[in-house]
């Protein structure tokens, strides 16, 4: 836990000093990553997937193609499942979508009552939410899992449920039964 | 025997073979069906023990495997660290077989509906035996010997709710295999229990005193 903690930490300090000019990089492949684009195109409350998505460990910052990321190249350690009230760093977070994950990540300024309701789905198994903060989250909420995404206004939302009923541990996810615990529970601002 | 009428009969007993093997191939397939268990070979359920239960004990097994991981990095002993890895070993290996079910069935591997309904509980009551956010954070803090005697007190009540449940799937549901594989963990587990009351006797605690129902709610689950 401490090893892999420093190896992220590592990871940001290196990044944060080399900048996003990493030769490898790549994002989170091709498939329709490429025709979807960026993802305020996406209409809201549908159900997008992506394929061909890459899965290698690497130790530098990935640019990905989704906002959020719905999988791709990412950390060694994984992000531990449960709730976040600070972004945390989605290298790790898509680690966990890897090992069948959802995360739900919330645009900050939302409502103490939103807040408390998305926190109630990070209680469940498998489930993660944090705040994205960079003000470019394409909706007040965004439902992510390996290759597969959806936006919506708020919670609760019947999709939602139907999104995690179909993704969660799912074997559309390249290692599905692989654990949510025992990651990092490291954040971006620390 | 002309080679006409040869050729003729061989077309008769060529049709006679192809029917002999379509109905060994339909009573391959009926065998197998009804070695399924349910008698119908229709998958189980959404709302059958079978389904309920491989959900809720992926669930179950996935919280012993996080409390084996935990106490591993927290003692040097020996024997707590064997048991720890033959639980979590254990215990992960049969959430990937529960979930291959789930899978072979066509159902969803994961509810976001109340857990236990398959053994008729209460919507909000939490699966037997879970350990509370609280007691994984004061196992998360502690070292040596205290790491291990927190942690056999919560596996044992975890191993006790777990034979709770899979004592019952053992005898309710319909698939055979997950019967077998349901009455194995309930056996395995109680051996487990006894041996992790020993350790704790050898830690100076008497478990007896502290005995949990195994149907207690987890305070936040």
């Amino acid at each position: 836990m401490r090893r892999a903690l420093s190896v992220l930490f590592v990871s940001i300090v290196v990044l944060g000093a080399a900048g996003c000019g990493g030769d490898d990089d790549e994002g989170s492949g091709s498939g329709d990553a490429s025709t979807s684009g960026p993802t305020t195109t996406v209409p809201r409350g549908e159900v997008i997937t992506y394929d061909d998505l890459s899965a290698d460990h690497v130790g530098n910052r990935v640019d990905y193609a989704q906002t959020p990321p719905v999988g791709g190249n990412h950390a060694e350690v994984w992000q531990t499942c449960g709730f976040y009230d600070q972004p945390i760093v989605s290298e790790a977070g898509v680690h966990s979508l890897e090992h069948g994950a959802i995360w739900i990540t919330f645009r900050p300024d939302l409502p103490a009552d939103q807040v408390a309701l998305i926190q109630q789905y990070a209680d469940q198994p498998d489930t993660l939410a944090s705040p994205w903060a960079d003000g470019e989250l394409p909706a007040p909420v965004v439902l992510s899992a390996w290759g597969a995404q959806i936006q919506l206004d708020s919670l609760p939302d019947p999709r939602a449920d139907a999104f995690i009923t179909e993704y969660r541990k799912a074997l559309s996810a390249p290692e599905p039964n692989a654990p949510c615990h025992g990651g990092t529970t490291f954040t971006e601002d620390g | 025997m002309t080679p006409d009428r040869r050729l003729r009969l061989g077309v008769v007993l060529g049709a006679a073979g192809i029917v002999v093997v379509a109905v060994a191939v339909v009573a391959v397939v009926a065998g197998v069906a009804i070695g399924r268990g349910t008698g119908d070979g229709a998958a189980p359920d959404e709302g059958s023990v079978d389904v309920g239960f491989a959900r809720d004990m992926a669930r179950h097994h996935d919280q012993a495997v996080e409390l084996a991981e935990l106490v591993r990095d927290r003692t040097d002993d020996a024997d707590i660290r064997l048991l720890a890895k033959d639980i979590a070993l254990t215990q992960q290996a049969q959430i990937g077989e529960m979930r291959g079910w789930l899978d072979v069935w066509g159902r969803a591997p994961t509810s976001v509906g109340p857990p236990m309904q398959w053994m008729d509980h209460p919507a909000d009551q939490a699966m037997p035996g879970l350990a509370s956010d609280d007691e994984i954070t004061a196992l998360t803090a502690a070292e040596g010997v205290e790491a291990e005697t927190v942690f056999l007190e919560l596996m044992i009540r975890h191993h006790q709710g777990g034979i709770h449940m899979a004592s019952a799937a053992a005898d309710t549901a319909g698939e055979e295999f997950v019967r077998r594989l349901a009455g194995g963990m309930a056996e395995s587990q109680q051996a487990e229990v006894d041996h992790m009351v020993d350790l704790l006797t050898e830690r100076g605690v008497d478990y007896r005193g502290d005995a949990v129902s195994p149907s207690a709610p987890a305070s936040d689950e």
